[in-house]
């Protein structure tokens, strides 16, 4: 489906960088949004499975569509799906299912990322609810969104136990949207500042309890790296097809040069990894779905699926020789794509240490 | 045996440093954007004399050894390597064929005013369907009285729309294959030659790459640039060493510049209550790319050294050309990484430094082509 889609306008969502609205809504109108959510809310009630097969095949297509879509299915509605008022739900996570609202979430801000702990944005408490001040960053969407999910501490002393998520809507006073960050990878996604002017917002804006953010964060947070991990496998096997197509068309020493070995090691080396890739990121899902998932599977499938991804689209680039940097090729944006999964739901490097520390937690025996 | 740089070659670096910082440095972003040649900087740049940089003093040139070369390439591409392309290409491979070989009257038109940057110069080996693969060099030069006729395409032309000259491989016996190859100098206004597409390209912008048309080209007999027909192959081995650690050296400019931003980042920027700069995966990080760095500049130094005494220094070159870009190719994928998402805002340079160093890939051969040439050579013909 998305192969006929999409995947004819992913130069063109790349080189515009707009954000792809027909798209968007053809998505919505097709009922994906709602992958995760029940289907009394109109949603298809599947299985982390299959939406990871969702995300990998989002992301074969086109990444900045990827970003987009998988922002509206899971961060960016599932704090009011699991903590939001009826009133709420019917306001933004109906709509956001049908692909008539945007909705995003907001953790990032410009001197902090992985480290949750050292947001600055505050959220006061006052009559009439709380007042959200603060900016936030490389926010997915931002520009389009008609809701946000923004992390603010009501207690910076506590660090990550002071953290709450707050539904901020689209004309609160105060909310607007500041620069827009010009990138090289998932293009078409609008990646913007939000900030957050003394907004005002009801007590039941809220998601939750005080201080309980970096739990509730903590319950999606494996789904966003498996998530992470199907769209990590999506642009490997899209760029390996690339790679293979070039090898057996291009003609060096007057044969194709998918008949040199050192080709053929590349070809033999990528496959290998995208199958690994795709085994630890579906048996992460699938221990998901089993109920049985460990934060460290998950950690494993984002990381090295994402490893892979950036590893493939080296290697392509290089198969398609100087052509790897012409822009009417897609193995340019392959290039450029990858280092979009490194960062979100984690660095490479924080991750290694979760594994490593979870590891070094157990006995050798039951080292898996 | 002595490692140390001479004193003239100390103070070269010096200043060369100083003027990359303070001309090139400052303009590499917008000649990134821009992806136009900056003819301001040129004219500015090319005022000081170093597109003579290899050639005698007697000629206008700067009569720089092969190690101060390098040390040139490398400031030249840590300042833009969009900016140094254009300029090597007139330093070395635009203008070699035509001082080796061209008769005064050539030079007098084309060598000395390419060397104060009137003209610009560039190099024409690759074609749609063949880059490393030389034999297979589909554009023809077919004698016709006491002319040449050229006819062909040539693609990846460094330069390309803007070159006043251009030295172009040509076979003039394809059933000869390799062997039939020889090179020809074509001037800018030559009926039938002209500028075809410009290709847009992810990295290495501010160079303009193109497709040069030669459709029934007719140049004097003088403009083979060649003792001898049929030698081009063996012409080309002349520079082919000094081209290749040349790349190395580009990539070394690329690698420091990434590098210096990864650092400054490193110490500042704060995560879990510390500068990143404290967590040892990220000290491995800078304790891996110094290493590299330092022996792809043993590598490159010592490559440049043999060139300059005239010993065998192929499989150096090939080795400097590959080890240097590889060892780029990591530290402008460790600094992204260390920038975290940053690193792919346009507002900064490590996505710069990240797409441009994927240019060093291909010119000099790819490194799947170097491996199986190195390898042939060490294990001989069997």
């Amino acid at each position: 489906m998305l192969e006929r889609l999409a995947r004819p306008f992913a130069d063109a969502i790349d080189k515009s960088d707009n954000f792809p609205k027909g798209l968007f809504e053809e998505l919505g109108r097709l009922g994906y949004y709602g992958l995760r959510y029940p289907e009394e809310l109109g949603g298809m009630d599947a299985d982390c499975t299959t939406f990871t097969i969702f995300a990998e095949e989002l992301a074969r297509a086109s990444m900045g569509l990827a970003a987009i879509a998988t922002m509206q299915c899971l961060m960016g509605t599932d704090f009011i799906y699991r903590f939001g008022s009826d009133d709420q739900k019917k306001r933004c996570l109906i709509p956001a299912i049908q692909g008539e609202k945007i909705g995003t979430i907001a953790f990032t801000e410009p001197d902090c990322g992985s480290d949750l702990g050292g947001i600055r944005t505050r959220a006061v408490k006052n009559d009439k609810g709380y007042i959200i001040i603060g900016r936030k960053l490389w926010i997915t969407n931002g520009d389009v969104a008609d809701f946000v999910t923004v992390a603010a501490s009501t207690d910076p002393d506590k660090r990550l136990g002071g953290i709450g998520f707050f539904l901020v809507e689209k004309g609160t006073p105060g909310f607007s949207v500041g620069q827009k960050i010009e990138k090289i990878s998932a293009r078409g996604a609008a990646t913007v500042e939000l900030i957050f002017d003394e907004c005002q917002v009801p007590a039941e804006n809220l998601m939750g309890e005080e201080g309980k953010g970096a739990q509730y964060l903590n319950d999606i947070l494996s789904e966003i790296r498996i998530m992470i991990a199907g769209l990590g496998l999506g642009l490997a096997k899209s760029a390996f097809s690339a790679g293979l197509r070039y090898a057996r068309e291009r003609e060096a020493f007057g044969r194709p040069i998918g008949e040199f070995q050192l080709i053929q090691e590349k070809i033999a080396e990528m496959e290998v990894r995208i199958k690994a890739a795709e085994f630890l990121t579906y048996h992460a899902a699938w221990l998901k779905d089993k109920g049985s998932l460990t934060g460290k599977e998950a950690a494993m499938a984002k990381l090295y699926s994402t490893e892979t991804a950036c590893f493939v689209v080296d290697e392509v680039s290089r198969i398609h020789g100087a052509y790897g940097l012409a822009e009417e090729y897609p193995a340019q944006r392959y290039f450029r794509d990858g280092r979009f999964l490194l960062f979100g739901g984690g660095t490479s490097e924080i991750l290694k240490t979760i594994i490593a520390r979870d590891t070094m937690k157990k006995s050798d025996f039951d080292i898996t | 045996m002595d490692f140390a740089l001479t004193e003239e070659q100390q103070f070269f670096k010096k200043i060369i440093t100083d003027t990359v910082d303070r001309m090139v440095v400052p303009k590499a972003r917008e000649i990134d954007e821009k992806d136009e040649f900056p003819w301001e900087l040129w004219k500015d740049f090319t005022k000081l004399g170093y597109l003579g940089l290899r050639y005698p003093e007697e000629i206008g040139g700067m009569n720089a050894d092969p190690v101060t070369a390098m040390i040139f390439y490398e400031q030249i591409a840590r300042g833009s390597v969009g900016f140094a392309q254009s300029v090597i290409m007139n330093i070395l491979m635009g203008t070699y064929f035509v001082y080796r070989f061209g008769s005064e009257e050539i030079k007098k038109r084309c060598l000395y005013p390419a060397m104060k940057g009137e003209k610009v110069a560039t190099m024409c080996f690759t074609e749609d369907q063949s880059g490393s693969d030389l034999a297979a060099t589909r554009t023809t030069a077919v004698k016709d009285g006491n002319e040449w006729v050229i006819n062909g395409t040539k693609m990846w032309i460094t330069n390309g729309p803007h070159a006043d000259i251009a030295t172009v491989l040509a076979t003039t016996d394809p059933s000869l294959g390799a062997k039939g190859l020889n090179f020809f100098l074509v001037e800018k206004g030559t009926p039938g030659f002209s500028p075809g597409q410009i290709i847009d390209k992810l990295g290495c912008r501010g160079t303009v790459t193109g497709e040069l048309v030669f459709d029934n080209v007719r140049i004097p007999e003088e403009n083979l640039l060649g003792a001898e027909l049929n030698k081009g192959v063996e012409y080309l081995a002349e520079i082919l060493d000094e081209v290749r650690v040349m790349t190395a050296a580009m990539a070394m400019g690329i690698a420091q510049a990434a590098y210096d931003e990864g650092l400054e980042y490193a110490r500042k920027r704060i995560a879990f209550g510390k500068t990143i700069g404290n967590y040892q995966l990220i000290r491995a990080k800078f304790a891996d790319m110094a290493t590299e760095m330092e022996a792809s500049r043993l590598l490159i130094y010592s490559a440049a050294w043999k060139i300059k005494e005239k010993l065998p220094s192929r499989l150096e070159a090939g080795m400097a050309k590959m080890f240097a870009t590889e060892t780029c190719l990591k530290v402008v994928d460790e600094v992204t990484r260390i920038w975290g998402a940053n690193a792919f805002a346009n507002e900064y340079n490590p996505q710069r430094h990240f797409r441009d160093a994927r240019f060093l890939l291909y010119g000099g051969g790819t490194h799947e082509i170097l491996k199986d040439f190195l390898g042939r050579m060490l294990i001989g013909k069997s």
